[in-house]
């Protein structure tokens, strides 16, 4: 079956998420992504929104962290120190984060981008949010963003969300209690953080991904694995459940290869 | 409390609106494109009151409006965006420009900072921020981010420094004469924001009588005790949405985000929609009541027959 770079993506995503797993997540595809494992292979996955909205089973896909679609369907709707003080409790398993730049070692700036810096940016953008909070105190967290140089940078310019900062040994000296990022998915492929340097690595390219666009993607040296494996396909029930019950009008996710 | 505990707090909005004195730090209600005070904002903006300095933690339509107008002086933030739209343009603008200053903040940071106020303590503890640059950048006008040595044990633990806005701006579903107001939904931050604020102006879809409060006194978000003034405004958060009650208008708020790409744009738009209409009556009137009456949600799945679809 074909399939587009949204909708594998979203399919890597979602295997990040086990069953049982407190998981804090906002809206986009990542949000489809957590939909999914729902349906599939963690059905007992709970959904936790920074608006204070917990365990929603929404009929159709939410626009926004505060959509109505979610507030109906939850269990419990409280506020942002509830949802954020659950977070910094240990009560968070996983989380998942976007951003606008990301370093090797999955440090995450969602802040500002060029200029003069933070003062005098180039490009201002929304700012943290809880995705400092979830990075810093979720258990372990995944970053979900495009693949391009503009991304994938050597030095974030702000360092809004932390990953493992300048390597081994600093989220530690920092006070985290969170494992950090275990993983990032991109349309390219699936990359993870090795547990000696902290360094990012390559788990598997995306099915007619090469090296070389990997390679000339990520403005910082990756090392090339001896292998290369590729990442398994979405199945023919992942693709149905996105494209029939998820997400059927393909707002996060399209569906036709651009 | 300006007034007695027994009596009416209740004011008509130009009335509240002209409390606010120029160069006031404010936060306001608001999350996403629900439960922000925006007949208040639109009021603030006719008044021209400025200098103002805001404590904003999800109240993205507030901050941008009152920034496109060049109200705004300074922000402390956590996080200004549109859901489902994009940045928030007016004030990107004025960062990258230099027109306004900005110290940020994660969400739990600013947070738990108007609850050190609101608690009467001078920080909190938290486990987030720290090795950011969100602790490293500190341009606010007093220091928010520090580190001590638990006095309990052998760890170092983060602190946010208590921060206090002087009047708290929140827009709620309904309220008594005296201020003790529910909220339908999500509250977003207003439990902090109403402690820490030295005054606290509510502004109300309905005012109703205390026997109602009562007999849903544990859906009681804000305490009388803590509010100053009581502001009827049905449809206050129009064009965003109250939960329950009425949907956010996509189509007047995306028209904002489209005048939003330029500042003369902008401008016609705060011309047309703010300084063009003498008051909330006037906006309402220009609105129109079929389309208001059309925002209206179904009771079971809070959304509004064809609305609500981006």
């Amino acid at each position: 079956m074909r399939f587009t770079h949204d909708e594998m993506m979203t399919v890597a995503t979602s295997r990040f998420i086990r069953d049982g797993w407190n998981t804090f997540i906002g809206t986009g595809l990542p949000m489809v992504a957590a939909y999914l494992a729902k349906a599939t292979h963690a059905t007992h996955a709970t959904l936790m929104f920074e608006s204070g909205i917990l365990a929603p089973e929404p009929r159709t896909v939410a626009r926004a962290v505060g959509d109505p679609r979610l507030q109906s369907t939850a269990r419990r709707v409280s506020g942002m120190l509830d949802a954020l003080l659950l977070l910094q409790g240990g009560h968070v398993d996983f989380g998942v984060l976007g951003g606008a730049q990301v370093d090797r070692y999955g440090n995450i700036n969602s802040t500002a981008v060029g200029g003069e810096g933070y003062h005098r940016p180039a490009t201002r953008l929304g700012g943290s949010g809880g995705a400092n909070d979830i990075a810093s105190t979720a258990g372990e967290f995944l970053i979900v963003v495009r693949h391009s140089r503009r991304t994938f940078v050597e030095r974030v310019d702000h360092l809004t969300s932390p990953g493992f900062l300048d390597g081994p040994g600093a989220r530690e000296a920092a006070g985290l209690r969170g494992r950090g990022p275990t993983g990032v998915v991109t349309d390219l492929g699936v990359f993870d953080f090795d547990p000696a340097t902290k360094q990012m690595g390559v788990v598997s390219l995306h099915p007619g991904t090469t090296w070389d666009e990997v390679a000339a993607a990520t403005g910082f040296e990756l090392a090339r694995p001896a292998t290369l494996p590729t990442t398994k396909e979405p199945t023919a029930r992942e693709l149905d459940l996105l494209r029939t019950r998820i997400d059927p009008d393909g707002i996060y996710v399209k569906a036709d290869r651009a | 409390m300006s007034i007695a505990a027994s009596g009416s707090k209740v004011v008509d909005l130009r009335t509240a609106v002209d409390s606010i004195r120029p160069g006031a730090t404010l936060s306001f209600s608001g999350f996403g494109h629900f439960g922000h005070p925006l007949a208040f904002v639109r009021e603030l903006l006719r008044a021209g009151t400025g200098d103002l300095t805001l404590h904003a933690i999800a109240e993205c339509w507030p901050a941008e409006l009152l920034t496109a107008a060049g109200r705004v002086r300074h922000v402390n933030l956590s996080n200004l965006m549109f859901e489902g739209l994009g940045r928030v343009r007016a004030i990107c603008r004025a960062v990258e420009n230099g027109w306004i200053t900005t110290d940020d903040h994660s969400h739990l940071g600013l947070t738990l900072r108007l609850l050190a106020a609101g608690w009467g303590v001078p920080f909190l503890p938290i486990r987030s921020m720290a090795g950011s640059d969100l602790e490293r950048i500190q341009s606010g006008e007093a220091p928010k981010f520090a580190r001590l040595h638990s006095p309990f044990g052998d760890e170092e633990i983060g602190v946010v420094s208590a921060l206090a806005p002087d009047v708290a701006i929140i827009h709620v579903a309904e309220a008594d004469e005296q201020g003790n107001g529910i909220i339908t939904g999500q509250i977003s931050v207003v439990d902090a924001q109403i402690r820490a604020a030295r005054r606290v102006i509510v502004t109300t879809e309905r005012i109703v009588a205390a026997e109602e409060i009562v007999e849903r006194n544990q859906l009681v978000t804000v305490p009388g005790i803590l509010v100053d003034q009581v502001v009827h405004t049905p449809y206050g958060a129009y064009p965003g949405g109250m939960y329950g009650l009425y949907d956010e208008d996509l189509e007047l708020m995306g028209e904002y985000y489209e005048a939003s790409r330029t500042v003369p744009a902008t401008a016609a738009y705060l011309q047309e929609w703010v300084f063009d209409l003498p008051d909330h009556d006037a906006y309402l009137n220009r609105i129109g009541s079929r389309r208001l009456a059309e925002a209206v949600v179904d009771p079971v799945h809070k959304l509004a027959r064809g609305r609500g679809e981006w």
